[in-house]
Formats: C-alpha cells, structure tokens, sequence
C-alpha cells in the first residue's frame, strides 16, 4: 500500500462559510451518506455502509454520480494525473486544478480545498472500509475511463480529522481568499510510512 | 457557422462564463499552482525544480486554453476562437500579446506544448514549421516556439509526430520542410514500429498522403507500410470515435447541462487533418460523399470555416 496526498475542493454556500470549513478540520470530511445518516447508531451504522462498498457502488459514484449523490459512501479526492503518449503529447492534469474546479464550480462561486492524505491499495478494495481506491489508474480501473483527466483517488466514509493537513480558502478567480486554517490535530504520514529510524 | 448537435441546450451566460472561466484564471496558474506546489516534491535542485514548475505552469494554461477554445467552437463562436488562436501569448505568458510586447520572443516549449501551440498558430493561419537549427520550429507573427533535438526522441515525440505532419501540411509548408518531416516519420516507422504507437488511426491517416512524394524514387514514401486505403479507413474511424463520444458525453444528461461531461469536445488530431486536407483540396474524402453522423457532419463544417 502508499500513502497519497490529495487534494478535495468544496464549494462554499449559505450552509458551508468559514465557520463550517474550518469545523470540517476537526470532525473529518464525510461522505454524504454518512453526512445524511450521521444520527445513526454505530453498531448499525458500520453494517449497513459496509454492505453499500462493492465494486459496482464504486463505479456508479464515479460515472453516474448523480444517481448517488446524497447516498454515496465514497469521497471523490484529486490527486492529478497525466495521460501519456496522446496524439497531442503527455497531458498533465495537477490535483488542485481539479479541485479547483470543484470548489469555485468553474467559477461561480468562492470555495474551500482541503490537503490530506489517505492510504491507497496497489489494486482494488472498493469494499473493504479502511483503504482508499486509485481510480484514476486505468490498469486497475478501466471502467472509470471517462473521468480518468481528474485523476481521482476515492476514500470511503469519511477522511478522518488527523489526515486533513489544512483548508485554504479561494475566491471565483482560485486567488487565495485570505482565509486558511492549519488542522492543529494532524498527523504527518511520514510517521506511518515504513521508513523507521535506527534504534 | 457550426454548432455541435446538443449544445443548444446549455444555458447561455453559463457557456459565457464557463468560457472566461478558464481564460481569466490563465493568468492565475502561476500564482495558484505555487500556493498549492507539494513542498514534498522540492528535492531536485532548486533550479531543476523551478524550471519543472514553470514548465507545469504552462502546461497547464495550454490545457485550460484549449477546453475554453473547444467550448466556442462547438457553439458556433468559430471567429472568436481564431482571434485567440492567433495569440499564443495567452498560454505562453499568460496574458494575450496586446497587453505587453507585441511579440513573445523565441520560447522553448516541450512536446504537448509545441504540439498544442502550433496546431492552434495552424489553424490561424499564423506563420509555419520548419527544420531549426536546434530541432523543429514553428514560426509565427509573434515569435517562435522551438522543440529542442533532445526532447525528439522517446515514445512521447513518436505519439505527436503524425499530428505534427498535419500541423505542417495545415500551415502550407515548404515543401523541403515536409519532405524532412516525411523522412524523419519514415526512419522512425522502420525503428519504433513495433511499439505500437503507429497502429493508432491518428497514425494510419497518414496513408492519405502516402503518395505525396510519388515521381521521386530517391524520395520517401511517408507511412510507406500504410496506403490511400489505410488512410481513408482512419479518417472513418476518428469520425466514429468521435461521434460515440460526443453521443456518450451527451448522454450524461447531469454533466451535459452543466458542460461537464468528461471527455474533449473537440478532437484536435481530426480537426487540424480534416482542414490540412480542405488546405490541400482533399476532397475525395468529404462526408458528402459517404454516410456520416450528424457529429461527423459538424466536424467537417467545423473544418470548412478554419481551413
């Protein structure tokens, strides 16, 4: 398994201000089933997302999201891609780009991206709760083709709160907005890599 | 002017915004890409890193550039999309020409960046390729990309070379140039032709031209393992590509609307063959002549009001 940096862009509403952002750092990004179904006991709660993770849950949450949208257990994150050997040459696709996109709604709107990390499998888990899925890597993923260019890393029920690195705030224009705040909680994945110091 | 079937759908200041989205935030990359630059990458040299990042920048702009231009031309803005083709500045410094030195100078570019940049000079009908000094160059009014000789080698340059041919052939170049350019295809045929890369119909279309230096035994035979017929059956199947596209991105009614549906508008490969061949009166291989799609039917309008 590797750890991967991500980057997630959520657009800002009458719901979701400064005050929400930040309160985001703390309590986890969660998945809008969980979003939707937070009151639930836990003891029911784990059972029933878990039988909601398959392959083919995955796979509606990244072609056909709007089927899903308040339902799904899945986080769309970003972390880039680049599409080699194209008739036009290697296209680069950086994750903020498409984060960006996501929090300003292609400019419509001012918007909040978040940096974290999530532990990836080097082939796919879509079921298993703890892991998160490269589904931007097409030799793992080939029916995800279609949004391949937003080079999508996908986590599951919620992006705990030591993950989130910060939240920065962006105008329409993607300028910084003026507005970041540092997750006093984080925890740097360096210190879960298997990289170990001598003893 | 041409309008791709299905367009007429989306809502007019969103289109209109969407569009100015991606151009006014051109001058943004730089500044955003550096806020967001993973400091965990910074372990080359700080100067290697640089350039990396300046590169990254540029890419980037060249990508929004061309979403922005695919959203014109297929909602029947083809003359405003000319205008910006005409100014590399944009991508190259971020801000149009006008708004500071006429020219941009003499840039070194990579693959996807000369590739990108010259085809849209082509389709303005800006200047022309050549064989530089230091690599292949594409002149324009304005200044002059550059394709240093070391970036043309490795699978990247082999995908792009027969798009550059139609770039070349677009431009109306001169013949010697093209003939390099033939040759150059031609040797890299014989030695990479195992890699795959020449079975792509981008790469088969070249058969078109397959008798352009016919008459001259000592002369080249571009693409000589494909023929007319090869070339003919290609150019069929990137209008079938497209069209399954564009009808699948369609079909995605929640990303339609919204101009979200994954995938490019604009299949740049057949766009700049489709006008190199009206450049070059390529008739034979109008859609008239055969059963299209609707979608087909655009490209080739599409290509008539460029060439």
């Amino acid at each position: 398994m590797f750890i991967q940096w991500c980057l997630k862009g959520i657009s800002e509403r009458p719901t979701f201000g400064d005050t929400e952002a930040e309160a985001l750092l703390y309590s986890g990004i969660k998945s809008n089933w969980l979003f939707n179904n937070g009151t639930m006991p836990v003891e029911l709660a784990i059972p029933t997302v878990q039988s909601a993770l398959g392959l083919s849950a995955l796979l509606t949450h990244v072609n056909n999201y709007a089927a899903v949208r308040t339902t799904s257990p899945y986080i769309s994150l970003s972390a880039g891609v680049v599409l080699a050997d194209t008739a036009l040459g290697s296209r680069k696709f950086p994750a903020w780009r498409s984060a960006m996109d996501f929090a300003t709604e292609w400019g419509r709107s001012f918007g909040y991206v978040y940096r974290v990390w999530t532990i990836v499998t080097p082939q796919p888990a879509p079921q298993v709760l703890s892991v998160s899925d490269e589904v931007r890597n097409l030799n793992l993923f080939d029916a995800a083709w279609k949004y391949q260019s937003q080079g999508e890393i996908t986590a599951k029920l919620v992006i705990p709160s030591a993950q989130i690195q910060y939240v920065i705030k962006v105008g329409s224009d993607r300028r910084p907005a003026g507005f970041r705040r540092d997750n006093t909680g984080f925890v740097n994945p360096e210190t879960i890599s298997n990289l170990l110091v001598e003893i | 002017m041409p309008r791709l079937a299905g367009t007429e759908e989306w809502n007019e200041g969103l289109l209109r915004g969407k569009a100015r989205y991606y151009l006014d935030t051109i001058k943004t990359v730089g500044e955003v890409a550096r806020e967001f630059w993973p400091h965990e990458r910074a372990q080359d040299p700080r100067r290697v890193d640089e350039i990396r990042f300046r590169e990254e920048v540029t890419d980037v702009r060249l990508e929004q550039f061309t979403e922005a231009m695919a959203l014109l031309l297929v909602s029947d803005r083809t003359d405003e999309a000319m205008s910006f083709f005409a100014d590399l500045g944009w991508v190259l410094n971020g801000f149009p020409t006008s708004d500071g030195p006429k020219t941009f100078g003499r840039v070194s570019v990579n693959i996807r960046q000369f590739v990108g940049l010259s085809l849209f000079a082509a389709l303005a009908k800006d200047g022309g390729m050549l064989l530089g000094e230091t690599g292949l160059e594409y002149r324009t009014s304005r200044g002059s990309l550059t394709l240093s000789r070391d970036r043309q080698n490795g699978s990247e340059f082999l995908a792009v070379l027969p798009t550059l041919f139609f770039v070349a052939l677009a431009t109306r170049v001169e013949r010697v140039d093209l003939y390099i350019l033939s040759k150059l295809i031609s040797d890299l045929l014989g030695q990479y032709g195992a890699l795959g890369l020449f079975e792509r119909p981008e790469a088969k279309l070249l058969g078109i031209y397959s008798t352009l230096f016919e008459g001259n035994s000592s002369e080249p035979r571009i693409a000589f393992i494909f023929g007319q017929l090869d070339g003919f059956m290609a150019l069929r199947e990137l209008e079938r590509r497209y069209t399954s596209r564009i009808r699948e991105m369609r079909s995605d009614r929640y990303h339609w609307v919204r101009m979200n549906a994954p995938g490019d508008l604009v299949d740049w490969v057949l766009l700049i063959a489709q006008v190199a061949m009206l450049r070059d009166n390529g008739l034979p291989f109008l859609p008239e002549n055969f059963p299209a799609s609707p979608e087909t039917h655009f490209c080739w309008d599409l290509a008539r009001a460029l060439a």
